[in-house]
């Protein structure tokens, strides 16, 4: 308690300098006075007296000083002397003030403003998408029949598969290549937006045979094809999608095929509105998806690349398969016999990773695995185990990739 | 004949504020001079030492100062006790003669 009002003191100090430094001179006078005035008294001449009371008191600057550093804060002092003397100087010499600030002035904004466009460039997720620290990316899920399982057995997350490609719109000279994705019908949900006219994808529209349905992009269905509605009866002028999927491929995995016109994020023509993002074009066939997105509200924009999931669920295949005994299926494990799946052997699995996004720098961790079912779901219970970790924490795909190979013993990771 | 002793480090407080409850209002100077002779001129006192510790006491609330005219005339600035002043000189001298109290058991075991 006294500290504080003895610094308080010290504070008030501040702003009565010249009153303090006068006081002092008094008060050191009249001292000098009295001890003079008794040196005389006990017979001194005044010449030897002030000697005496001067030589009594001691070191006078030194004292004076020690009672100005105890009177205030000098270090706040000296900083107030100092701004007031650049203050003085400012005020004498205006011109060279105003360049100075001019200077400084740009060079600040100029940064500033070149570091709010990395950031919401480079370091934001897209502003539509809510809640993007709870996505999570499972890469490597690489079938239909994984995606399936994964949609029964975590009911906590919301999955969404989709897949890339380009297709052509168009015939002839004026066909124009159309970037899509191929989706499930949680792709808008996950992503947390729904189109701008017109309803998003039903879960009917997944079942094989049902029609296809397509979401075009904003652009597209303004500028180039004229189809006006967002949900359309068919693609408009889409060829050559039948070639690019295999059928054997595209029977077996039965759902839906969504095309997506995709533009830039952040920074495209539609700004950050989540209606001109939403871009798909939906087909009945199903393409495999290669990825997996673990969903607990929303989606991310970046995605890594992980090794394919190649799984041999025999029962599943031929579930699914309307000629099961007839082609290979791509989506079953490649190179793999199919007498061997036939026997119901479980192949290679590799181990399916689960990273979440790398902006926000958080994945899943196990026991958040656990609790979602997803360490049964993708627990090998072969040799693998130890050696492939399920679970990389945030940092860089390269640090990742480190990781693993020495988790997996030096060997070449295949991504 | 006995050594002058320096003022211990810490003492001198005390001895102002003993000399102000046993004096009452008093100047910087007569402080010292009440002090170098209570002391029976035992003590070395730079008079001057003594005013960086009164403004101490004065920014701490134990002494107050103003200014009167001393018995000969002169303009002098007066520290008199404060209420919380009082208080400290009780409580420091307490602590004080506890303090000796011990060490001077040990002395006496010692010898």
């Amino acid at each position: 308690m006294r500290h504080v009002r003895a610094w308080l003191h010290r504070l008030g100090g501040l702003f009565t300098r010249s009153r303090r430094e006068r006081e002092l001179q008094a008060e050191l006078e009249s001292h000098f006075q009295l001890h003079v005035d008794d040196n005389v008294r006990a017979g001194m001449t005044p010449e030897e007296a002030r000697r005496a009371a001067v030589l009594k008191f001691g070191p006078v600057e030194a004292i004076k000083e020690d009672i100005r550093d105890r009177a205030s804060i000098p270090l706040l002092e000296i900083l107030i002397q100092d701004v007031r003397y650049a203050l003085r100087r400012m005020r004498r010499q205006p011109g060279f003030t105003a360049l100075i600030a001019l200077t400084l002035a740009l060079g600040v904004g100029a940064n500033a403003a070149m570091f709010g466009l990395v950031d919401v460039l480079m370091f934001r997720t897209p502003a539509h998408v809510p809640e993007p620290e709870r996505i999570v990316s499972v890469d490597g899920a690489g079938n239909y029949v994984a995606y399936q399982e994964l949609l029964e057995r975590v009911r906590s997350l919301e999955p969404t598969a989709y897949t890339r490609y380009t297709l052509s719109l168009g015939q002839g000279a004026e066909a124009v290549p159309l970037r899509a994705e191929c989706v499930t019908s949680t792709y808008f949900s996950v992503a947390g937006s729904s189109p701008w006219r017109g309803r998003g994808f039903m879960p009917e529209d997944e079942q094989l045979g049902a029609p296809r349905t397509v979401v075009s992009g904003n652009r597209m269905s303004r500028g180039r094809s004229g189809c006006a509605e967002w949900t359309h009866p068919r693609p408009p002028g889409i060829e050559g999608r039948r070639r690019a999927l295999p059928a054997d491929r595209a029977e077996r995995d039965g759902g839906a095929i969504a095309a997506a016109q995709r533009a830039p994020l952040g920074a495209g023509r539609g700004g950050p509105d989540p209606r001109r993002r939403c871009r798909a074009v939906r087909h009945e066939r199903a393409e495999l998806p290669r990825r997996l997105r673990l969903r607990p509200r929303s989606r991310h924009r970046r995605l890594h690349r992980l090794p394919t999931l190649e799984r041999a669920d025999a029962a599943g295949d031929s579930r699914d398969l309307p000629d099961a005994g007839g082609a290979r299926a791509p989506g079953a494990a490649r190179g793999t016999d199919r007498a061997e799946r036939g026997a119901g052997a479980r192949v290679r699995r590799p181990r399916p990773h689960i990273r979440n996004t790398p902006l926000t720098g958080r994945s899943l961790r196990r026991d958040e695995c656990a609790e979602r079912g997803l360490d049964g779901l993708f627990r090998d219970p072969g040799a693998h185990d130890a050696e492939w970790p399920r679970i990389y924490a945030g940092g860089s795909r390269r640090r990742a990739r480190d990781h693993h190979q020495r988790r997996a013993g030096r060997e070449a990771v295949p991504w | 004949m006995a050594e002058k002793t320096d003022v211990w480090q810490g003492t001198l407080a005390l001895m102002v504020l003993k000399t102000l409850e046993a004096l009452g209002p008093l100047h910087g100077y007569g402080i010292a001079r009440r002090i170098e002779q209570t002391s029976g001129d035992q003590l070395v006192l730079n008079y001057g030492t003594l005013y960086p510790a009164l403004l101490k006491l004065e920014q701490e609330g134990y002494v107050a100062a103003e200014w009167g005219l001393s018995e000969n005339n002169r303009k002098a600035k007066f520290y008199r006790l404060t209420r919380s002043g009082k208080k400290r000189v009780a409580h420091a001298a307490e602590e004080w003669e506890r303090t000796t109290a011990i060490l001077a058991r040990f002395l006496a075991g010692r010898a």
